[in-house]
This record gives C-alpha cells, sequence and structure tokens, in this order.
C-alpha cells in the first residue's frame, strides 16, 4: 500500500494497481474514474475525425488514454488524446512519452472538470504542450487553447454550426456538431 | 451564422417585450432564459464581493444584468456582470453601457454555455473587452480571459482550493471556496 500523503514520483506511480488508473499531478496519486459512455462517445468520434487525417498526411503518431505522458519525476497524466509530431518522436519510449506531446485533448467529465481545467492547464503550459483541446460535453463546445509566450491563448472556441480547426494540425478540420450528436439518452 | 436571416439591430432590440429578456448576437435577436438558483445564488455573491472591492478602493462602478451593453449596433448584450473602471466612464449612459465595458462575467447555466464560450468569447475580444470571466457551477471553476494582442490569453482557471486574482482588479483575491462550498447541491 502506498501512502497517498507524501509527494510520489514515477517510480511509485508504476507500483499503483493495473487494476485502477491513477495520475500523478505534482507529485500527488490522483484516481482517474472511468469515464460515462457519453464521454467515450465523443472520444471515438474525435480519434476517428483525427486518425484518418494524421495517418493520410503522415503527421505523426496519436494516442489515447490510457497513455502514460511522462512530463516530469512528480508530473504523469493520461490525456484523453494525443499527437506527437514526426519530428517529436524521439519522446516516444517502449513504455511512455518523455515529454510534452505536440497537442492534447481532455474531454470533460463532472468528476475531472476542475483538475482538467485547473492544474492541467498549468502543467500542460509549463512543460510545453503547444496545443489544448477542452472538450465540453455539456456546452458541446470545443476550446482550442495554443501556446503563447508562456501562457495558452484562446485559438477559438467551437459550437454547433462551426468548424473547428487546429494550428498543430494543418489542414484538419471537423465539424462540431458531428462530434456530439447522439441518437440515446446521454 | 446565415447571412439568409434577416439581421436586427438595436432600434429593433428596443422594441422586443419587456416581458422576456433578448441579447442581439450579430444580428440576430436570442432570447435569455430565466436562471436556476445557483446561478443567482454566484451572481449576488459575486456581485457582493467585487462591488465591495471596486467601492473601497474607488475603482469605478459595476452593474449586474439585466443592463444593456451596446457593443455594436448589432451586437446588445446584457452580461451577468460587469465593471467599468474610473477612466472610462464616459461609457456609461443613462440608458445602457456604449462599448466594451472593463471586465465582464459570465456564469454559464446550461442553455446558455455554448454561446458564453463561443460567440459571446469572440464578441468580447473583437469590441475590446479587456478581461473576461466565466463561471461554471457544475466543474466549480472560473476561468480569466485577459486580452492580448487580438485574442483572448488564459490568465488563470481556478478551482477550490485557489486564489482567484484579476489583473483589471488589481489586488483582488478570491478565495474560491467562498463562492462555491456554500452553494446548495443542485
Amino acid at each position: 500500500m502506498i501512502d497517498v500523503k507524501v509527494k510520489h514520483t514515477y517510480a511509485d506511480y508504476l507500483k499503483t494497481s493495473d487494476e485502477e488508473r491513477f495520475e500523478l499531478l505534482d507529485g500527488e496519486l490522483v484516481m482517474a474514474p472511468a469515464p460515462l459512455l457519453y464521454h467515450q462517445f465523443i472520444l471515438r468520434k474525435l480519434l476517428n475525425a483525427i486518425s484518418g487525417y494524421v495517418d493520410e498526411h503522415d503527421l505523426g503518431e496519436l494516442f489515447c488514454s490510457p497513455t502514460d505522458v511522462v512530463l516530469s519525476e512528480t508530473d504523469v497524466v493520461q490525456p484523453d488524446i494525443l499527437f506527437v509530431s514526426r519530428q517529436r518522436n524521439k519522446i516516444l519510449k517502449p513504455e511512455c512519452v518523455q515529454g510534452a506531446p505536440d497537442l492534447v485533448v481532455e474531454i470533460l467529465s463532472p468528476s475531472t472538470a476542475e483538475l482538467d481545467r485547473t492544474t492541467k492547464l498549468e502543467l500542460y503550459a509549463y512543460h510545453g504542450v503547444k496545443e489544448y483541446w477542452i472538450v465540453d460535453p455539456e456546452a458541446k463546445t470545443v476550446m482550442v487553447l495554443l501556446r503563447g509566450q508562456n501562457r495558452f491563448e484562446v485559438a477559438g472556441t467551437y459550437g454547433k454550426g462551426h468548424t473547428l480547426q487546429s494550428p498543430t494540425l494543418e489542414g484538419f478540420t471537423v465539424q462540431v456538431e458531428d462530434l456530439f450528436e447522439v441518437y440515446w439518452e446521454a | 451564422m446565415s447571412n439568409t436571416k434577416t439581421r436586427f439591430t438595436y432600434s429593433d432590440y428596443l422594441e422586443t417585450s419587456d416581458d422576456e429578456r433578448y441579447e442581439l448576437l450579430n444580428g440576430e435577436l436570442v432570447l435569455s432564459p430565466s436562471p436556476k438558483e445557483i446561478h443567482q445564488y454566484i451572481s449576488s455573491v459575486l456581485h457582493i464581493l467585487i462591488g465591495t472591492f471596486a467601492r473601497e478602493h474607488n475603482l469605478g462602478r459595476v452593474y449586474f444584468s439585466p443592463f444593456d451593453v451596446v457593443l455594436s449596433d448589432t451586437n446588445v448584450v446584457q452580461p451577468d456582470l460587469l465593471f467599468v473602471s474610473n477612466e472610462r466612464t464616459q461609457i456609461i449612459t443613462p440608458d445602457n453601457i456604449r462599448g466594451a465595458p472593463d471586465l465582464v462575467v459570465e456564469i454559464l447555466s446550461p442553455s446558455t454555455a455554448e454561446l458564453e464560450r463561443t460567440t459571446k468569447l469572440e464578441l468580447y475580444a473583437r469590441h475590446g473587452v479587456r478581461e473576461y470571466w466565466i463561471v461554471d457551477p457544475s466543474a466549480k471553476t472560473i476561468m480569466v480571459l485577459v486580452l492580448g494582442l487580438d485574442r483572448f490569453e488564459v490568465g488563470g482557471i481556478y478551482g477550490i482550493g485557489h486564489i482567484l486574482r484579476s489583473p483589471t482588479l488589481e489586488g483582488f483575491r478570491l478565495p474560491m471556496e467562498e463562492l462555491f462550498e456554500a452553494s446548495l447541491e443542485t
């Protein structure tokens, strides 16, 4: 059993049970609960849309959660989706991504919304993630943040009727409402 | 937005029924639904805290919805809360605010979340609102956006345990617990 009060490192993180998903945020082990069905639905739609584009243009590698991203000894996250460009594939290791992905996508869920928007935003900005999408299933919007000098800038916020564009995945577009449209009670 | 639709102007807006609240966004009349308890609770706490701070430090004036802000002839909004600094009081008229407030606060509700995150964010940036807070009652976070060269930058995202700071209201501190911990569970 691991004492969750002390500051943990990547080595401690690797010892956690495989049956539960954790993230390591500023030395604190945070449990990631199983996501809602609607969260997973949006994840698949997004992945589908991005995956085709990335492969077609041979841009780099795309991963989805659970994939460990080791930002530092005390910061390990599992973004919902992450993209690493070809030029930066040195950060791909057999067991994890060792450094900041070019693009990170987080889909908010009620239990993690606060974390995703507060702690993780700072972490991603600090460790040099170039682009960060915050997907809000409730508002049915995607906020595209782009790293400026030392903080994220709002490159665009997209909702119904909008076409999302990504500075990192140049030329990529997706109709935002297609990501959120379900034919069952979500 | 469809360009085949009629674009309304401020004079059309003034003719709408007083029984219903509208905003005019890019020439389109958008009905504002009656807010929920959590929305009004947060609005009242923020009004007390920001209003008191602005008065004590003699910084300017604070208003809350409904009060018209005329950004242009086709854009009229009623922000949940707004602040106009002493240096810019010439934009205050007996009927409305004519121009961009220094600070605008919008509290998300399920029916308007998309609008606040997309259309209004873009409007506020375009018309030169210096600082925009997006309060998310379900995630219990406030995103503070600060106008950069031509787009908003993320000044910070604050959740429980954090102290919000505002570049516009220099010296203002808001421990987030004060806002969210006392609110009723919904």
